[in-house]
């Protein structure tokens, strides 16, 4: 319920698509899902009912993320979009670890960074920078995050939010990054926010 | 061998990093950037990133002796051992 006691409104239109991850890949099932999904975006955007392999990149890597760092069996994350005039917002819920724990608990490196007095919130910007990862011997290394940065650099996606564990970073707007205080609630998991517009599949198809 | 990505179901980098990353360990990167082409026009991200990014990396992975990590069995696979092509199970579980 909103301000006196008044019902949020109702998004025009929605969809929600709910994964299991315990077995660690996304099912044949799953992958189709998400293609269709896709489909009414670009036709909600563009009006035209087609695939997009972009943006399916994008949240396949925002998924292989989810079921490669999250250090979790049988667990869940849900991926949501909300239709809205002339703009579609995607939101992916992934309640593993989070990325920061599943940082301090593989990579020597983010324990230097600790030390060093740096912020949680810059180690979690220094993942989506492919800090973390390069110079392991872990598999994959930290390739899909900092994709999707690139995804928001070159105007593909918009107003990306990433809330995990104590820390949201707002690339869009680093003064409102920041790293909550010590004993504030912590999110156990990661929170990904994004939006695209007609402008973004420009973009998309000029990359 | 022409390896064309676009119009498929789509990939994560994490598959390509480790699919395109387990040739260069298995047949060298010298063999395989003369055998191997990859068309990515859709996502050209994925050609760059793999040719500047993983393929130097696996090479010198591959030179260290720094074998790949697998998370369940597989059948036997190829790999240039000693100039010659050897068909074996390389890595096990464990």
């Amino acid at each position: 319920m909103g301000k006196n006691n008044r019902k949020f409104p109702k998004s025009a239109v929605s969809d929600l698509i709910f994964f299991e991850k315990g077995i660690g890949v996304l099912t044949a099932k799953e992958n189709k899902k998400i293609s269709e999904l896709i489909k009414n975006v670009m036709n909600h955007l563009t009006g035209v009912h087609k695939y997009c392999l972009p943006i399916k990149t994008i949240i396949l890597e925002i998924c292989g993320n989810s079921i490669e760092w999250s250090g979790t069996q049988n667990r869940q994350w849900l991926l949501g979009v909300q239709y809205d005039s002339e703009k579609v917002t995607f939101t992916v819920t992934d309640v593993g670890k989070g990325i920061l724990s599943t940082l301090h608990r593989k990579f020597g490196l983010i324990l230097k960074d600790a030390f060093m007095g740096k912020s949680d919130s810059a180690i979690l910007a220094g993942a989506f920078d492919q800090k973390y990862g390069s110079s392991t011997q872990e598999e994959n290394r930290n390739k899909g995050l900092p994709a999707v940065k690139t995804r928001f650099q070159d105007g593909s996606i918009k107003s990306l939010k990433v809330l995990s564990n104590n820390v949201i970073l707002d690339f869009e707007n680093n003064e409102r990054t920041k790293t909550f205080q010590k004993g504030s609630p912590r999110f156990k998991g990661t929170f990904y926010q994004w939006e695209m517009t007609k402008d973004c599949i420009h973009n998309l198809n000029a990359v | 061998m022409t390896i064309n990505l676009d119009n498929t179901a789509g990939y994560a980098s994490s598959f390509l990093d480790e699919a395109f990353g387990n040739l260069i360990f298995d047949f060298t990167l010298e063999n395989v950037k003369k055998t191997v082409e990859i068309i990515s026009e859709q996502e050209p991200y994925w050609k760059e990133m793999i040719e500047s990014k993983t393929y130097p990396e696996w090479e010198s992975r591959r030179k260290k002796g720094e074998r790949p990590k697998i998370t369940i069995d597989h059948l036997p696979w190829y790999r240039l051992q000693n100039n010659k092509i050897v068909c074996e199970i390389w890595e096990q579980l464990g």
